[in-house]
């Protein structure tokens, strides 16, 4: 008997052809593993390159297709190729590996990849336009004008991820569902949009997914490092599976190739899309949800819950998006400035005159159309430029601001010059942010210095001349005589159709009167604002089709800045003053006190002539997204244009005082402190506070691991489980057997010396002090093992007990660590 | 199962195909959907062709294998089309007439386009016998896993087993010296060390000794037993093919491999005596070379091993062939003395007479 058994150990690895005739498994050449990974890293390349490069090819978005297809095969080669490392760690120090090298790319390129995502979100937003027929949707400015190498960038690494997250589920599971799960959603977008990919992508994407249900209809996929060439099935072990055949999988995966390439010529030949959507006499999916869709395409997807975020920051004048803000807190602009009064500091960036359709136009029709880029950079249409002078004139308030000038050079009361530098470090590029009343010089100069851009560009400073207006609060009272005020436009005082029945209601509901001077007006309407209006960061985005100014007025009645400043404007218009909407960043008294003095800065070279504050010192203030504002300006005869501030003062907590953005400030600060405490940073280009995204990208890195490593010890215990529970109570007793000498494996290298059931029983016994029936449970595994004969019920409860005890036993000997060890296997 | 399994992903993927090309007018999903319904009928078509075309072979090895060695039986699947498939299951039927063993293995292959596919695989085999490997069917799976065609096919391929027993020379010398002086004392006490060749009427001049008595009796008339005589230089080897449960036939055959071909290595001629379940009769062979002793031990293989235990020594005594002393090979019944010569599992040689 015992000679038996070991025969039958003898030839454990082998399979039994009939009586005393045994199949040798051979073990598969490495040669032989890596072929069949490559051509298998071919399907996983299909699926995405079809998937991404149809998406692209749908909207069509140039990229460079020599490159992707490169870094694609590129990384489907070595996604596959870690399957084939001969050990478990191995495949896990590869992917950490690829994971740092994917994040070093990521934040080398990550202007790039910014840049070509909203590239690409344009390009959608804009058939998304043509095709829900939209309005006011937001267009995002890239900050890398070169569409071409930044959607590159952007589809390598979208697609780097996705090959990535492919490749497990075409190697563990080769499952159809995930493999469209993951590749197809992207593709749904266009075809809802009625797009279609080019018929290049479709052939790829379909030779993907026919390769992938052949070989799971046929199996053969499942096949790791150290396979053999053959592998029995079943427990009878009746049949014979090969596992790996690098020809026959070449062979196949040709022939899947051709034939999805012929049907795509076949199919491509008898139906263009067009000619398919003929076809159809009814479009229910889009009139049932073109509402909604449209709504989500505008808004985002927080329309379907009327929560879409902004990030903080200046809108351009378009409204109807935002339904909640979220500040990060950043800083957008740094002003080196002097201190003349308590008032807050109003910086002027955005002017809105026209209403409609959810946003306000700018002032400079042809500065915000888009740039035209000729072979030598940008083309300047000297004429444009002519035209938009006076309205740059008009909007900067240059009358005003050459009147009080001269008050100063006059020597007046009051009169007063100031220098203001603010450098962009985080804002708009298009705007100039200065202070009010502030002496520009001519608009073609900004036209020709900064790009088309009349703006600071980002890490540019602009200095500026100002000459404050220190009673600007008091008009009625003490306005001051001789003053040259702009001209008007009829623009100033138009309020549109659609608005002029719920701003007369508004009127009538805050008591405004003909009779009412500019002054009270103003007052009035901020006082009605401050009493019936909360204001909220979170007031919700404005549906589709409705107008932002009457859904505020008239149903939410909740709001942040942008919803009282535009009510606010057609309320002034209404009345009879000229108003338009602006938007700036301002900050007040504290932020300025709180901020860093300036020391290599001299007062007088900032500030000359009245000053509510007396003498005082040159300051850095850190202006944040979170002090973006909109306000209003209204224009008072022989005054000028003036602020009016109708934003109620905030009750609610806002939303930095959360966990993670309390967490972030902290995070930035402590960053910045460091490296304050080093010496400071030598790169002037690269804020270190924005290297956070770095730490969260590593602990989001960890996170991950942490999931897998979790997820993969619950598969593992899963398995065992299930595997120590079976109704085979043979296998399941040869599994709890196994599990015992895994575990006691882990806790004494001893074990291994152990060649025989009889000499790890034996040393279980030892080591535990069980009294156990050595060997009648020694005879019982061996039986179980080696051969074919059952088991009784009694044998059975005897020798799982005996294996349970040993178990708690090999548990409770273990030290701290070990246990722990035992438990996350 | 599988394939129900095949079929119904198909279907649901076909189904959400349709609805996805109705619901978004997708031209991409009607190219998947002409492909849907193309590649099924490519799949059938190139199944059923392939069935028609496809043709099998086995190589095993010509040459005599000692049992223990590895060897390789090819097999060799014949697709002249252009049309690949990833599974194809073979069903063999692997025998050993030799201990009437057979075993049916399901093996699955792929096949390749327009190719001659030559799979090895490499086997041992550890009883001696006739390794007979014969292809009964060839099921074809589709690409899709969801039609299948199942054709008979006729292919076979045979290989010997022979046993691989060492030359024990000194031994066997020994015991063959031994058996041939005790037959020739036998002799000079009056046995016969001859052969009885025919059994024919008395003629005068016969020998009183060569009468068969007893079938005299019978016929009523004298009977003579005609009888050739033999070398008093030659051993008579009695090969006992008897199995039990831990296949000591086995060792018998090594014993016998063992003292046979120790004989032949030192020119001793001898007659092999064993019974054939095939003839159903003891048979016999002289055994004066190396290939006379390969030739017997080829006939032996394809014969059966299974004999009752006894019978080949009953029928031996019955028909009078143990005149003077032969040589046993079987189970040691406890008999041996120390001039056996032991095999493994209590399996011996003996001097008996």
């Amino acid at each position: 008997m015992f000679k038996k058994n070991k025969k039958q150990k003898k030839h454990k690895e082998d399979v039994c052809l009939m009586k005393g005739m045994y199949l040798k498994e051979d073990k598969v050449s490495t040669k032989q593993i890596l072929f069949t990974g490559c051509l298998r890293s071919l399907i996983v390349f299909c699926v995405v390159f079809g998937s991404v490069g149809g998406f692209l090819s749908a909207f069509n978005i140039e990229y460079n297709y020599l490159l992707v297809v490169f870094f694609y095969l590129l990384l489907s080669v070595y996604a596959s190729i870690l399957y084939t490392a001969p050990k478990l760690w191995h495949r896990d120090s590869f992917y950490i590996l690829f994971f740092a090298a994917f994040v070093g790319a990521i934040y080398v390129f990550r202007v790039h990849a910014n840049s070509g995502l909203y590239e690409i979100i344009n390009a959608v937003l804009n058939y998304a336009k043509q095709f829900f027929n939209l309005s006011g949707v937001i267009e995002y400015d890239v900050q890398i004008d070169n569409p071409y190498l930044t959607v590159t960038i952007l589809a390598i690494f979208v697609g780097m991820m996705e090959i990535l997250v492919l490749n497990v589920w075409i190697y563990v599971t080769m499952g159809i569902g995930w493999t469209v799960f993951i590749s197809f959603p992207i593709l749904l977008v266009p075809l809802y949009m009625k797009l279609s990919p080019d018929l290049f992508y479709i052939f790829i994407l379909g030779a993907g997914y026919l390769a992938v249900m052949v070989y799971k209809a046929n199996g053969h996929y499942v096949s790791f490092a150290g396979d053999t060439s053959t592998r029995a099935a079943g427990l009878k072990k009746n049949r014979i599976l090969y596992t790996q055949d690098f020809k026959g999988f070449r062979s196949i995966l040709l022939f899947i190739i051709l034939s999805s390439f012929l049907i795509a010529v076949i199919a491509g030949n008898i139906m263009s899309p067009a000619r398919l959507d003929r076809q159809f006499k009814s479009d229910e999916l889009r009139d049932s949800t073109s509402e909604i869709i449209g709504n989500v395409v505008m808004l985002g997807f927080g329309a379907l819950f009327n929560s879409y975020s902004s990030t903080g920051g200046m809108s351009d004048g378009m409204l109807g998006g935002i339904s909640n803000i979220r500040p990060d807190n950043q800083p957008d602009l740094i002003v080196s400035y002097t201190p003349y009064s308590n008032e807050a500091v109003y910086l002027k960036g955005f002017t809105g005159g026209e209403y409609g359709d959810n946003q306000w136009l700018d002032l400079y029709p042809h500065v915000y159309s888009k740039t035209i880029y000729g072979p030598n950079g940008p083309i300047i249409n000297e004429k444009e430029v002519e035209e938009d002078q006076p309205i740059f004139e008009k909007e900067s308030m240059k009358a005003e601001a050459d009147s009080l000038k001269k008050d100063y050079e006059n020597n007046a009361e009051y009169g007063a010059k100031g220098r203001m530098d603010i450098k962009n470090v985080g804002a708009s590029v298009h705007y100039l942010y200065y202070p009010y009343y502030t002496t520009l010089p001519d608009y073609s100069v900004y036209g020709r210095n900064y790009n088309l851009t009349v703006g600071i560009d980002m890490w540019q400073e602009a200095s500026y001349t100002y000459y404050p207006k220190q009673i600007w609060g008091n008009i009625g009272e003490n306005k001051p005589s001789d003053i040259d005020a702009s001209q008007i436009d009829d623009v100033f005082l138009e309020v549109p159709d659609k608005n002029r029945e719920v701003i007369a209601k508004e009127c009538e509901s805050i008591g405004l009167n003909a009779n009412m001077s500019e002054n009270e007006i103003a007052n009035a309407v901020s006082l009605y604002f401050e009493e019936n209006i909360p204001y909220t960061l979170r007031p919700g985005a404005t549906p589709r089709g409705e107008d932002f100014i009457n859904y505020f007025l008239t149903k939410n009645r909740k709001g942040f800045c942008a919803h009282f400043a535009s009510a606010a404007t057609l309320i002034f218009r209404q009345m009879g003053i000229p108003a338009r909407y602006v938007e700036g960043y301002v900050f007040s008294m504290e932020t300025a006190l709180a901020s860093d003095e300036n020391e290599t800065k001299n007062y007088d070279d900032y500030y000359d002539g009245y000053s509510d504050l007396g003498e005082s010192t040159v300051l850095d203030v850190e202006v944040t997204d979170a002090m973006a504002h909109a306000w209003v300006e209204i224009y008072v005869p022989d005054f000028g244009w003036r602020v009016v501030e109708v934003t109620p003062g905030s009750a609610e907590e806002t939303d930095e005082d959360d966990f993670w953005s309390a967490f972030s400030r902290a995070l930035n600060d402590r960053m910045e402190e460091t490296v304050g405490n080093t010496g400071g940073n030598t790169l002037s280009q690269i804020r270190l506070s924005n290297l956070s995204w770095m730490l969260y990208a590593v602990l989001g890195l960890f996170a991950a691991l942490c999931l897998f490593m979790l997820g993969k010890m619950t598969i593992r215990k899963v398995k065992r489980y299930k595997s120590c529970h079976q109704k085979d109570e043979r296998e399941a007793l040869i599994a709890c057997y196994a599990n015992i000498c895994d575990m006691e494996r882990m806790c004494n290298e001893e074990f291994y010396l152990c060649g025989s059931h009889l000499e790890q029983l034996k040393l279980f016994a030892a080591k535990y002090q069980q009294a156990f029936d050595l060997k009648n449970i020694c005879e019982i595994i061996e039986r179980v093992s080696f051969s074919r004969q059952g088991i009784e019920a009694e044998e059975y409860e005897m020798t799982m007990s005996c294996i349970n005890e040993l178990k708690r036993a090999i548990y409770h000997n273990a030290n701290m660590l070990l246990k722990l060890r035992l438990l996350l296997r | 199962m599988k394939r129900i399994r095949n079929i119904v992903r198909y279907a649901i993927f076909f189904a959400l195909n349709i609805y996805i090309m109705f619901v978004f007018h997708s031209y991409v999903n009607f190219i998947l959907l002409v492909g849907m319904t193309l590649v099924p009928l490519l799949s059938l078509f190139s199944t059923w062709r392939l069935s028609k075309e496809i043709g099998i072979a086995f190589r095993l090895p010509k040459e005599s294998m000692k049992k223990g060695e590895e060897f390789n039986i090819y097999v060799e699947l014949k697709n002249p089309l252009r049309l690949p498939l990833v599974n194809a299951y073979i069903k063999i039927k692997f025998s050993n007439p030799f201990y009437g063993e057979e075993n049916i293995i399901t093996l699955n292959v792929p096949i390749r386009a327009q190719k001659t596919m030559e799979y090895s695989y490499t086997v041992m085999m550890e009883y001696c016998g006739r390794v007979l490997v014969e292809a009964e069917s060839i099921k074809l799976v589709g690409l899709l896993g969801i039609y299948e065609v199942t054709r008979k096919v006729d292919a076979q391929g045979e290989c010997l087993i022979y046993p691989n027993g060492e030359p024990r020379n000194q031994e066997a010398g020994q015991t063959y010296m031994r058996g041939v002086t005790e037959a020739m004392e036998s002799k000079e006490k009056g046995y016969d060390f001859s052969e009885v060749s025919d059994i024919r009427e008395y003629i005068p001049g016969d020998k009183l000794q060569n009468i068969h008595w007893k079938l005299s009796m019978k016929k009523d008339e004298l009977m003579v037993k005609e009888r050739v005589s033999v070398s008093a230089m030659q051993l008579n080897v009695l090969v006992d093919l008897v199995n039990d449960e831990e296949m000591r036939l086995e060792a018998v055959l090594e014993l016998a491999d063992s003292i046979t071909s120790s004989f032949v290595l030192q020119n001793l001629p001898f007659t092999v005596y064993y019974y054939s379940v095939n003839r159903a009769e003891l048979c016999s062979c002289y055994i004066g070379s190396e290939i006379e002793r390969h030739q017997w031990l080829e006939l032996l293989l394809y014969d059966s091993g299974n004999v009752k235990a006894g019978y080949t020594e009953d029928l031996f005594i019955r028909q009078n062939l143990n005149e003077g002393t032969y040589l046993y090979i079987g189970y040691d019944d406890g008999s041996a003395d120390e001039n056996a010569i032991f095999g493994r599992q209590r399996t011996a040689a003996t001097l008996r007479s």
